[in-house]
């Protein structure tokens, strides 16, 4: 509870109501590292491109905690399921209109029956926005209004799905409150602000 | 409900209509046709994309043990409800995402079947035999949905499995 408030007024420090964010600067950021996440490699390519950079968060850091539950969820899988792997937890950030933005990659592979199933997702953090910024840069960008909004108190979310003119299978961007319980330090997933693309692939 | 979406069901290992008491599966009320729709954006990806999970199914709530009567589900499963539809999901190469409901009297399938292509990507019709469909995330979709008649409203299940699964392996 420390923690949360402690965090809470740090965010209040530093944070921007909707009207005052720089949607479009972060937005632009997201796609320079996240347009294309065909793999890992190629979103290190876009980091390097675009003036991201690549390092370790530490643990105790909000970055830190989303990692660690990724990495959690990957070895409470593979006892499990050993056709599947997940993995690629990189992180990158940049200074963006003067706010800390942060990233992470994540990627699951399924190979079995004779085809890979590869799903490759770059997603990237505000942790001290305030609110759900506009999502009309994002809009404009995805070439159409979201499939799915929601806002239920604990998220807000736009999301599309399939057909994006974009090599994209899926665009989200959701705002978490520090009092959701998403953003429960002990097994945190989503905080602040978050944009995430991935690209669903399939070789047989 | 009846018909062999049990034993579709109990193929995918994931949502195994209980014996006896439920062969028509969970109790369900009506639910609107856009939660339906919903349920199944929910359910896309879930078998590969793990990391996602929580913001597919954010605004759906954990379903109580009296809600999940008549839908067995392996330990590591999650049931899932909202406005009377019910999802069961278990992520990985076996697991698999089903939605089940029955239809509101705002089911139109002339509205409902280009939603749920829109949503999993692939053309979606109306079919006498429920027909697997291969999506572009890699994962198959099956819909099984009972004709609406003169006395019951439409039972709809929708199953995603993954279609490098061993079930779907032996389907094909």
């Amino acid at each position: 509870m420390i923690a949360l408030l402690a965090f809470g007024l740090a965010a209040g420090s530093a944070g921007a109501t909707p009207s005052t964010y720089p949607a479009a600067a972060v937005v632009d950021a997201f796609k320079g590292l996240c347009g294309n996440p065909a793999s890992i490699d190629a979103i290190r390519a876009a980091a390097r491109d675009n003036g991201w950079a690549e390092f370790i968060p530490a643990p105790s850091s909000d970055l830190g905690k989303i990692l660690a539950n990724g990495k959690a969820m990957a070895s409470q899988i593979a006892p499990k399921d050993a056709k599947m792997q997940l993995s690629a937890f990189v992180a990158f950030r940049k200074t963006v209109a003067g706010r800390d933005i942060e990233a992470t990659t994540d990627a699951a592979t399924i190979a079995a029956s004779g085809k890979t199933i590869t799903a490759t997702g770059c997603q990237i953090y505000d942790f001290t926005a305030r609110a759900m910024p506009d999502d009309g840069a994002l809009t404009a960008w995805a070439g159409r209004a979201p499939d799915k909004k929601i806002d239920t108190g604990q998220i807000s979310m736009s999301s599309w799905d399939n057909g994006l003119a974009r090599p994209i299978s899926k665009l989200t961007i959701a705002y978490t409150p520090a009092t959701s319980p998403l953003a429960d330090p002990a097994r945190m997933v989503m905080l602040g602000l978050s944009i995430k693309s991935q690209q669903f692939t399939v070789t047989q | 409900m009846n018909l062999r979406k049990a034993a579709m069901l109990g193929a995918l290992g994931l949502v195994i209509a209980a014996p006896a008491a439920a062969a028509d599966g969970p109790d369900l009320q009506p639910a609107p046709q856009a939660t339906i729709v919903a349920g199944a954006e929910a359910c896309l990806g879930s078998t590969i994309d793990p990391s996602g999970q929580t913001a597919r199914f954010a605004g759906w709530t954990a379903a109580t043990p009296d809600q999940k009567k008549g839908v067995n589900v392996d330990s590591d499963g999650i049931v899932v409800h909202r406005d009377n539809v019910m999802i069961a999901f278990k992520t990985g190469t076996d697991g698999g995402c089903v939605v089940m409901a029955t239809a509101a009297t705002d089911f139109d399938p002339a509205t409902f079947y280009p939603q749920i292509s829109t949503v999993v990507g692939a053309r979606v019709q109306p079919a006498e035999t429920p027909t697997p469909i291969t999506l572009p995330d890699g994962e198959i979709f099956i819909p099984v949905i009972s004709p609406k008649t003169s006395s019951a409203a439409p039972k709809i299940i929708l199953v995603f499995a993954n279609s490098a699964s061993k079930f779907a392996k032996k389907g094909n």
